[in-house]
């Protein structure tokens, strides 16, 4: 009875503590989705009862007179090649140096982790500069072509495919495949949850990111969502508050829809990859 | 003894040598054909720019005429540490990490062990803590700008319970930074829980029920139980936590910019040391001085992971 009774205690406890922490989460969320269908911004901090004082006219204007349809295509756009690239190109360095034993792969694992450990700030000037003597600055090349690979994901295909059992090796060698074969036909569809990971991470990164294309791409029709989304916030639209949540809601869908499809994947694997 | 030489000279001698030799050469093919476009595009866009910044760093560029540079030493690194917004922003970095680390490593830790206990909509609740971590730092930053702004939803709520000013936290001296941390904290939380919560199911659940039969309580529990043994995760997490807040750049980039407002305003109290150095890049095409900035942001955060690096391995041989 008394255990029982602690044990209810214990429940109730981590549900507030949960629900708490997530309606502190949420409300920010909750609160741009609210503003974004209100008509008026005088009518933003009473919470009108009435029905209409809402209604879809700043997403009808967002769609329609601003750029932002413009910029959620190259954000598709730079986001999908970047994410492409990343996902053939990381994981098959990651293979070659977790399970082919070559001359020289130790050494290429090293410059790996050193890449790794570089901050991404020291390549801000550099990269700039060459986008620059390059001539590509306002094009799509500047803003996808310097992001292909990501040590990172190869860090992370690599840890995954050391811990590959040998006997899948074994059953494809058997079976008359090559090096590139097992590689192709097994090690690959056994990655998946580590390829679901990775596409994650490199699909947030870079579709959130906001420094490289704010300097990349200075030109409004060439900006990537979130470059548009500060401009929109932060210079023609200041007083339009509605208008500017509506901007920020068309903003955070495609993360949202793309962590909800693959996050059981990715969960798994965070906790794979952090544990020991 | 024999027995082994006679092998040996086996091995040596049967022709699987060169097929050996023959499978290797092949492997190294296969080896090359998976690496090079990684290596290459990693030697481009990483290592070259990466060297080409070490050697700006020490030059004077000019961006509008990059030949005509010189060497200069370490003049840029002086004049960089010289730099009264420099040495602010580092200040403003290591306050930052010294508040939000503690705060959201424990918060997390908390989090991670309610989702941790029985608890139905589990993954409802990790999924939501972390939509902070996915949403676009600009897009956060805009709604906190009208969150925290004049009469701002927010702004008036603290205003009501605590008794903060009632003015637009970006823009005020004492409350920009304060904004900052929080709006960091807000979106790190999540990522920091979901890590926590793979570290604390790999704790066997016979400890906590053991705990449970010998009555310890709650906060027992978190201290004597749970802590000592998600160590290795705390030092991941607090390892985290120091780079991600050594790195800070777009939340105060976003809040502080508001209005047209220099980045880093009000008076440089919510400036960052990767805002000074994209200052100094973009703003003021001062590329050598840009690069020095970097290297130095690198040699803090590097310190920092050495020392994290270090204290674990004491701590785990203690």
């Amino acid at each position: 009875m008394n255990r029982s009774l602690a044990g209810i205690g214990r429940f109730v406890r981590s549900y507030g503590v949960l629900c708490l922490a997530a309606i502190i989460v949420l409300a920010p969320f909750l609160w741009a989705i609210y503003a974004s269908f209100v008509k008026s911004d005088l009518d933003l901090s009473s919470f009108p009862t009435s029905l209409q004082a809402y209604g879809l006219l700043h997403y009808k204007a967002m769609l329609t007179g601003s750029l932002i349809p413009r910029w959620w295509a190259n954000s598709l756009i730079v986001t999908s090649v970047i994410l492409a690239c990343n996902l053939v190109f990381n994981t098959m360095a990651g293979y070659a140096l977790a399970q082919i034993r070559f001359l020289g792969s130790k050494f290429l694992f090293g410059i790996v982790l050193v890449t790794l450990m570089l901050p991404p700030q020291v390549l801000f000037e550099p990269i700039y500069t060459m986008i620059i003597q390059l001539g590509w600055l306002n094009s799509y090349q500047a803003l996808i072509i310097p992001f292909l690979v990501n040590p990172f994901g190869v860090f992370l295909m690599r840890q995954f495919f050391l811990a590959m059992p040998q006997e899948l090796d074994d059953a494809g060698r058997i079976d008359g495949l090559g090096t590139l074969g097992v590689f192709y036909r097994l090690a690959i569809p056994v990655a998946r949850p580590a390829i679901a990971a990775q596409a994650i991470f490199l699909f947030v990164w870079n579709w959130n990111t906001f420094i490289f294309p704010s300097v990349l791409a200075t030109s409004p029709d060439m900006f990537t969502l979130p470059v548009g989304v500060y401009q929109l916030t932060h210079t023609t639209f200041t007083n339009h508050i509605a208008e500017s949540m509506a901007g920020v809601v068309l903003t955070t869908i495609p993360a949202i829809v793309v962590f909800l499809l693959l996050q059981r994947r990715f969960m798994e694997t965070l906790a794979g990859a952090t544990k020991g | 003894m024999k027995a082994i030489v006679g092998t040996r000279r086996e091995r040596q001698n049967v022709p699987a040598a060169p097929a050996g030799l023959a499978r290797r050469s092949r492997e190294w093919v296969n080896a090359l054909i998976l690496i090079t476009p990684f290596f290459l595009l990693l030697f481009a866009f990483t290592i070259y720019p990466a060297a080409r910044a070490l050697l700006d760093s020490f030059k004077n560029v000019s961006a509008l005429n990059p030949s005509s540079s010189t060497w200069v030493g370490l003049a840029q690194y002086t004049a960089v540490l010289h730099d009264g917004s420099f040495r602010h922003a580092v200040g403003n970095n290591f306050v930052l990490m010294a508040v939000s680390v503690p705060i959201q490593s424990f918060l997390a830790l908390i989090l991670a062990s309610a989702l941790n206990s029985r608890i139905r909509a589990q993954g409802f609740f990790r999924a939501v803590y972390f939509l902070p971590y996915i949403t676009a730092p600009v897009a956060i930053g805009a709604v906190m700008v009208f969150l925290f702004g004049p009469n701002g939803a927010l702004t008036r709520f603290l205003h009501a319970v605590l008794e903060t000013p009632n003015t637009a936290w970006y823009a005020s001296e004492n409350l920009a930074f304060w904004l900052v941390v929080g709006v960091m904290i807000w979106t790190e939380i999540g990522f920091f829980t979901v890590i926590y919560l793979a570290g604390l199911q790999s704790i066997s659940k016979d400890v906590y029920e053991a705990a449970a039969l010998d009555g310890a309580g709650p906060w027992t529990t978190l201290w004597k139980i749970t802590i000592p043994l998600v160590r290795p995760t705390t030092a991941l997490v607090i390892l985290m936590g120091i780079i991600v807040s050594l790195q800070t750049f777009e939340q105060p980039y976003v809040l502080s910019t508001t209005g047209g407002a220099l980045p880093g305003s009000p008076s440089d109290s919510t400036l960052t040391m990767v805002m000074y150095l994209y200052a100094q890049a973009f703003r003021y095409q001062n590329l050598g001085q840009a690069s020095a900035a970097a290297f130095l942001i690198m040699i803090v955060i590097l310190t920092f992971s050495a020392i994290m690096a270090i204290a674990q391995r004491r701590g785990a041989r203690a």
